[in-house]
């Protein structure tokens, strides 16, 4: 009986060998084939997948984004409501970053950098410049530029390649640790590294808001229209005055992973000249803003409304009016709330 | 033994000879070579490169034995889990109440201005008898929603407006270097 159960296992370990030579056969013989198909199509590179790190990735964006002279057409899409068409241009002049950004619905809006100074043109108000670093686009800057920023809030994964506006692409998804915050997925140009594709999901998977790049054009020298403009028909630089750093007597106890307190300030609203106490958090991608303000006769109810693809959030306790404003879910804007704290 | 384990295999690939002494009954009352015909079988399909789902009854038979002797003491650990994912999914659920609630809000905001852009009550004025189960109702929401609470909306909306264009102001402005700013009084 003994001998028999050896036999049998013998033949079992046999057997198993067999199996995974069959199957290894059947693999090498599928890889195979896929590089067949790929030598086939003409555009493909016929090198194997690039070793490249979501790290590495980034790194390299951020190096065209600060050395690249380009032109790309892009359209911003928001469910629900129409896309808007742009156009976005970088370069360098003397030695000075230049960008125009464009918008081409309607009538439009145009933000235009020479190296620190931004002029802002807009069909309701008069055009103004301010001293500033870089432009608010319609990326996340940090993303762009400096994504040391967040890795305390977002994991970065590497996903894979894609075809995105006719270029073969790498793609990147952006998780933050704790799943309190939207998601992201960017997608960048093989050759360039630049940016052509930038997905925003909430998170239940649906998509908020999406970037795309219908047209890139990668060139040697700037954009003619840059040559063009006069730098001093420009509007004067607005100096603002620096922003206090005041103190507030209240503080957020439990922040979500990796957000931090930026700004505190007491200001007025333009609009309505109410005083509100507004503490500004950022965790590198995202900016939350939260207010508080005596409620005065408005209703009790919470509203909660989504404007583009900020959520706002406002409910009334004791008098006190508190509202969150940022790109997070309303769950997330709900938590900040709650954990708003009196300083004892 | 071996012997016969070779006719077997001899028998799976349809080679067989009359000089092979083993029948097909042979097989079919002894349970290793039973076992052994499969298993050849599933090796053939392997190498011929057929699509196999190899399922081996006898691990399946081997965890049903064992849990015919398994004592039942499953059962508090289970519930506990189970009380634990309902606590899970109430707190959820009291938070997305909580979304709605706010959804709720917005849309009694929506409606409230709404009747208020169109105040002429008497705009629906009755056409004649047959569908005037409708207009009555129609009239009396306008009238119960008008008046009352319209200034305190046109507030709201306004300060909404205002503290949205207030975040985005401050994201723009907090961008400003400080280069050109006189040195910081701390307080």
């Amino acid at each position: 009986m003994k001998k028999v159960y050896e036999l049998k296992s013998k033949f079992l370990d046999l057997s198993f060998l067999f199996l995974i030579l069959a199957l290894l056969s059947c693999t090498i013989h599928a890889r195979v084939n896929t590089r067949d198909v790929n030598q086939v199509i003409p555009n493909t590179p016929k090198s194997a997948m690039p070793s490249i790190t979501a790290d590495d990735a980034l790194s390299k964006l951020v190096r065209a984004m600060e050395q690249t002279a380009y032109d790309m057409s892009l359209i911003v899409y928001r469910p629900g409501s129409e896309p808007i068409p742009y156009v976005w241009r970088r370069g360098t002049i003397n030695g000075e970053r230049v960008e125009l950004l464009n918008e081409l619905n309607g009538p439009g809006a145009q933000i235009l950098r020479f190296g620190k100074q931004v002029s802002y043109f807009e069909a309701d108000k008069p055009a103004y410049t301010l001293a500033q670093e870089y432009v608010k686009g319609l990326l996340p800057h940090n993303l762009l530029h400096a994504p040391e920023t967040f890795v305390q809030a977002y994991d970065v994964i590497y996903v894979g390649r894609a075809r995105v506006a006719g270029l073969s692409a790498h793609q990147l998804r952006i998780v933050s640790k704790d799943k309190s915050r939207y998601s992201y997925a960017l997608w960048l140009d093989e050759a360039s590294f630049l940016p052509v594709k930038f997905a925003t999901f909430t998170l239940e998977g649906e998509l908020l808001e999406l970037v795309q790049v219908t047209h890139l054009n990668v060139t040697e020298d700037v954009h003619p229209d840059f040559a063009k403009i006069d730098r001093t028909t420009l509007p004067p630089v607005q100096h603002l005055n620096p922003s206090k750093d005041f103190v507030l007597k209240w503080t957020i106890s439990k922040l979500p992973v990796g957000m931090q307190e930026i700004q505190r300030r007491v200001t007025r609203l333009a609009i309505t000249g109410e005083l509100v106490e507004h503490l500004l958090l950022s965790d590198g991608l995202v900016d939350v803003s939260v207010y508080l303000q005596p409620s005065g006769d408005v209703g009790q109810e919470d509203i909660l409304l989504r404007n583009q693809s900020e959520t706002f959030l406002a409910r009334v306790k004791d008098n006190v009016q508190v509202t969150v404003i940022g790109k997070i879910p309303a769950q997330t804007a709900n938590t900040i709330m709650q954990y708003i704290r009196i300083k004892p | 033994m071996s012997n016969k384990q070779e006719q077997l295999s001899v028998l799976v690939d349809g080679q067989m000879q009359a000089t092979d002494t083993l029948a097909i009954n042979d097989v079919y009352s002894d349970d290793t070579m039973l076992e052994k015909w499969q298993r050849y079988h599933v090796i053939g399909d392997v190498l011929r490169g057929e699509s196999v789902s190899v399922a081996d009854t006898s691990l399946l038979e081997r965890i049903a034995d064992v849990l015919e002797d398994e004592p039942m003491v499953l059962a508090p650990r289970s519930k506990r889990k189970y009380f634990k994912d309902n606590v899970v999914t109430l707190f959820k659920q009291s938070s997305q109440f909580a979304v709605a609630a706010g959804v709720a809000a917005v849309m009694i905001l929506g409606v409230q201005n709404y009747n208020q852009t169109d105040v002429q009550p008497f705009m629906t004025a009755p056409t004649s008898g047959p569908q005037g189960a409708l207009a009555p109702v129609s009239l009396s929401q306008t009238r119960n929603i008008t008046n009352p609470d319209r200034q305190v909306v046109v507030e709201q909306r306004k300060r909404i407006n205002a503290l949205l264009v207030d975040h985005k102001q401050q994201l723009q402005r907090n961008t400003v270097s400080n280069d050109s700013d006189k040195p910081k009084q701390q307080p």
